[in-house]
């Protein structure tokens, strides 16, 4: 007789001996942990054919696992035809409802069969997700009928259209994911520099000092600034002679302005580098430049695809912001000159931002590197601030 | 020899394979039976383009896209389901319903009494059987609903709205194709049960309903799917009541009727009229008519060319609107501009991105409002009336600037030099205000 035969047998006369009131069942059986061949892991997933019934010692099925998938399928076990119900068995635990807590029912084994303990347990974990999955989808900034009702009052002119974010971010929180710098476009656009940059400001005017790290000249020449009109001179004063400009001045109308702008900027640029002041004829015909420029940009942006127009206008509106700032006799020391042979300290170049109140702006394409160096640099430097003095 | 033999039995598997990869045309087959007056319902056929005003009490068929006035209601081939759309032409409503459009399916046998694709807007569905529950399939973007009326008079209501997120950028598809972007416009479903009992399956899961109080409200949206229990409700809404006499709602009902009625008599000239009509919601509700059958070209050169602010105003809604219906609509609006309405390129990039708006952080720059007014000056009448249309919501004071979209070149440069000298004095970008 095959095992295979024996197996049907077995399980027929099992079947037919069983009293009224249970039935058959192919039981997708998970080996409870009372079992010996729990451990072997091919002998924990197999169908089972048996009959559960409720005894002395809690729920149990008697029957026959199908010899699929068990290597062991012809030895013989004595234990082997019979096992406790198994802690997930959605044909005969109607009260589970398909959640698959792990739960033994067996005598003395600590489980807790369809008790009201983890009923209510359940009831409270399933409560507690519907209720976030509501409240994500109600008031979640990304919510859809939010995004909705927005574009339909600015439709309507129902509100304001510039508004202030609501949500009041976890510094913290921000701060550790700075630091972490695991959002590259978050590091590229300045956002991380600047939050670990404030968190260096308020630890050195706590009085912490430590060593910093070297920042070589080509990361410091990739470094783009932002904030006051200082920022944007020092960002073109060092870019003078390849002056980053947009797409539309390789229109037909403004090619020509493109090569006399590039130079005037040059000249005007030239004493601010050296340390000294601007000459003021350099500095008139920039301007006149500039806006006969504007005057010609005009007629070109208004026939611009939307990011093409703006993109021109912050170009010149950034090389306004620098002109105005060149003029300003502070404007002789915001190059520094050692940035471009030596390199600088990272002490050294918060020292200068901070004198000029400047921030870190977003990198200029191929600037990547150099931001990501920058932010491991300023990270382990507010790391050494950290730490405790001896 | 062989080579002949090749080439005829490679000539023979290409011609049956060619009749074999024909796609079969899907059945037109009557499927339910309108129960309004002639002119509620417009219908497009599936491969169409035109829609055309069905008569009174007509046939409605499967696959066509019907698009409904105000209260126009049908009834399921088999008797057991009404079906009535529910629009908001008024604006009032906290979302834009605007006008209704379905398609309707042949049902499977045994799988629900009407089989329907919402496509836009509010229907409101009855079991008008005598006894025992009626099933309606429900289907919109991915979603199957199957929708159990489980007693006599049992009525829900279903509504779905969508837009694009604010600053979606435009870009044109390869090879000038209608191919739905891999974005999709934001859509928000909501079904509400009004009378009795009703359950709603949805992949599996079984939702019962309660009209309220009671739990009266199942969401859904493309963001994140659906909350898969239905909320409570603790009355009815407003739209659900016929509306007061002397209110809005009841005028734009009034108004609607007549347009149904001017429709029959003239369906060329009638919209027309209604557009310049002296009455403001006359105008209103000839826009969505507009907009409801896809008629971009007129909406375009209307928004265009009116003397009135609120038609500019207004169709500009109604143009965000339908882009908003689906993904390749900016696309088929885009080929439109660029091929039947001599636009350039760049030109119909710019409309679309003015249709699409601005992100929160577009809107603090200071070159928004700069570009913005540049485009007052551009050479296309819609560029200059989006771009104002913006303006004037980023800067209300500049409302009382007197527009001419059409105008001379005077007035466009009288209007473009007002509006510097307003953004000169003003905070450019506007200050953040508190929400």
């Amino acid at each position: 007789m095959t095992h295979t035969t024996r197996s049907i047998l077995l399980s027929l006369l099992v079947l037919l001996g069983w009293s009224s009131g249970s039935s058959a069942q192919v039981i997708p059986l998970t080996s409870p942990p009372n079992h010996p061949l729990y451990p072997f892991v091919p002998y924990r997933f197999q169908p089972y054919l048996g009959v559960p019934f409720r005894g002395t010692f809690g729920r149990v099925t008697v029957g026959y696992p199908l010899p699929i998938y068990n290597p062991w399928s012809n030895v013989p076990l004595p234990l082997m035809n019979w096992y406790a119900k198994p802690a997930f068995n959605p044909a005969v635990t109607p009260w589970t409802g398909g959640s698959g807590l792990a739960v033994s029912p067996g005598y003395m084994s600590g489980g807790t069969y369809g008790s009201g303990v983890v009923q209510s347990a359940r009831r409270e974990l399933e409560k507690a997700q519907a209720d976030a999955t509501a409240a994500r989808l109600r008031r979640g900034p990304d919510s859809a009928a939010g995004l909705i009702r927005d574009q339909w009052d600015y439709e309507r002119a129902a509100k304001p259209a510039v508004v202030n974010p609501v949500i009041t971010p976890d510094q913290n929180e921000e701060l550790a994911a700075a630091l972490a710098g695991a959002d590259e476009t978050s590091v590229l656009t300045g956002k991380t520099l600047n939050q670990i940059l404030k968190a260096i400001k308020q630890a050195e005017a706590k009085g912490a000092k430590g060593p910093s790290g070297f920042l070589p000249p080509r990361v410091l020449a990739d470094i783009q600034f932002a904030g006051p009109t200082a920022a944007d001179a020092l960002n073109f004063i060092r870019m003078a002679g390849r002056l980053p400009f947009p797409a539309v001045f390789r229109d037909p109308r403004l090619k020509d302005m493109q090569e006399l702008l590039e130079n005037d900027f040059a000249v005007a640029a030239m004493p601010v580098l050296t340390g000294k002041s601007v000459v003021t004829a350099s500095m008139a015909k920039l301007d006149f430049t500039l806006e006969k420029v504007r005057e010609l940009a005009s007629t070109v942006t208004r026939d611009l695809p939307f990011d093409e127009a703006t993109a021109t206008l912050r170009f010149l509106n950034h090389l306004d912001r620098a002109a105005e700032a060149m003029k300003s006799p502070a404007a002789k020391t915001l190059v520094v000159a050692a940035w471009n042979k030596e390199g600088s300290s990272v002490t050294d170049l918060i020292k200068h931002m901070s004198r000029y109140e400047l921030v870190f702006g977003p990198a200029l394409p191929g600037g990547s590197d150099s931001y990501f160096a920058l932010q491991r640099s300023l990270a382990t430097y507010l790391f050494v601030l950290q730490q405790p003095k001896n | 020899m062989i080579v002949r033999l090749v080439i005829l039995l490679a000539s023979f598997h290409a011609t049956t394979g060619l009749t074999i990869a024909q796609p079969m045309a899907p059945i037109r087959e009557v499927v339910a039976q309108s129960n309004s007056p002639a002119g509620t319902f417009s219908a497009r056929l599936a491969a169409g383009i035109t829609f055309r005003l069905l008569a009174a009490n007509d046939e409605l068929f499967s696959g066509d896209l019907i698009v409904s006035l105000p209260g126009g209601a049908l009834t399921s081939k088999n008797g057991a389901v009404r079906l009535k759309s529910l629009t908001d032409y008024d604006v009032h409503s906290p979302l834009p319903i605007l006008e209704t459009a379905f398609t309707l399916l042949k049902a499977a046998d045994g799988d629900a009494d009407l089989d329907l694709i919402l496509d836009r807007g509010r229907i409101d569905l009855t079991n008008a059987k005598a006894s025992g529950s009626a099933a309606v399939r429900v289907r919109f973007r991915d979603q199957k609903w199957k929708l159990v009326l489980e007693t006599p008079e049992s009525r829900a209501s279903i509504e779905l709205v969508s837009r694009w997120p604010s600053g979606e950028r435009f870009r044109v598809a390869k090879g000038n194709s209608e191919t739905p972007a891999t974005v999709a416009p934001v859509a928000y479903v909501v079904l509400r049960d009004l009378r009795g009992e009703v359950s709603l399956n949805v992949d599996g899961t079984t939702v019962s309903m309660r009209a309220p109080p009671g739990p009266a409200e199942f969401r859904w949206n493309s963001l994140a799917g659906m909350l898969p229990q239905a909320q409570r409700l603790d009355k009815l809404p407003d739209w659900v009541n016929p509306p007061n006499k002397d209110s809005d709602a009841a005028k734009v009902i009034a108004v609607c009727e007549k347009l149904r009625v001017a429709r029959i008599k003239d369906e060329t000239n009638a919209l027309d009229q209604f557009l310049e009509s002296d009455d403001l919601i006359e105008r209103r509700v000839a826009l969505v008519a507009l907009g409801g059958q896809d008629n971009l070209d007129r909406l375009i050169t209307i928004i265009s060319q009116t003397k009135h602010a609120d038609v500019r105003d207004f169709g500009i809604v109604v143009l965000r609107h339908w882009l908003g219906l689906s993904s390749s609509n900016s696309q088929r609006l885009y080929n439109s501009l660029a091929s039947q309405m001599d636009y350039t390129a760049s030109q119909s990039q710019i409309v679309l991105q003015l249709l699409l708006g601005f992100t929160a952080e577009d809107l603090v720059q200071p070159e928004t409002s700069q570009v913005l007014s540049e485009y007052l000056l551009n050479a296309k009448p819609i560029v200059r009336s989006l771009a104002a249309w913006h303006l004037v919501r980023l800067y209300p004071e500049g409302k009382t600037i007197p527009f001419k979209p059409n105008g001379t070149g005077e007035d466009i440069s009288a209007f473009h030099a007002a509006w510097k000298k307003l953004l000169l004095a003003a905070r450019v970008p506007p200050k953040p205000v508190k929400p």
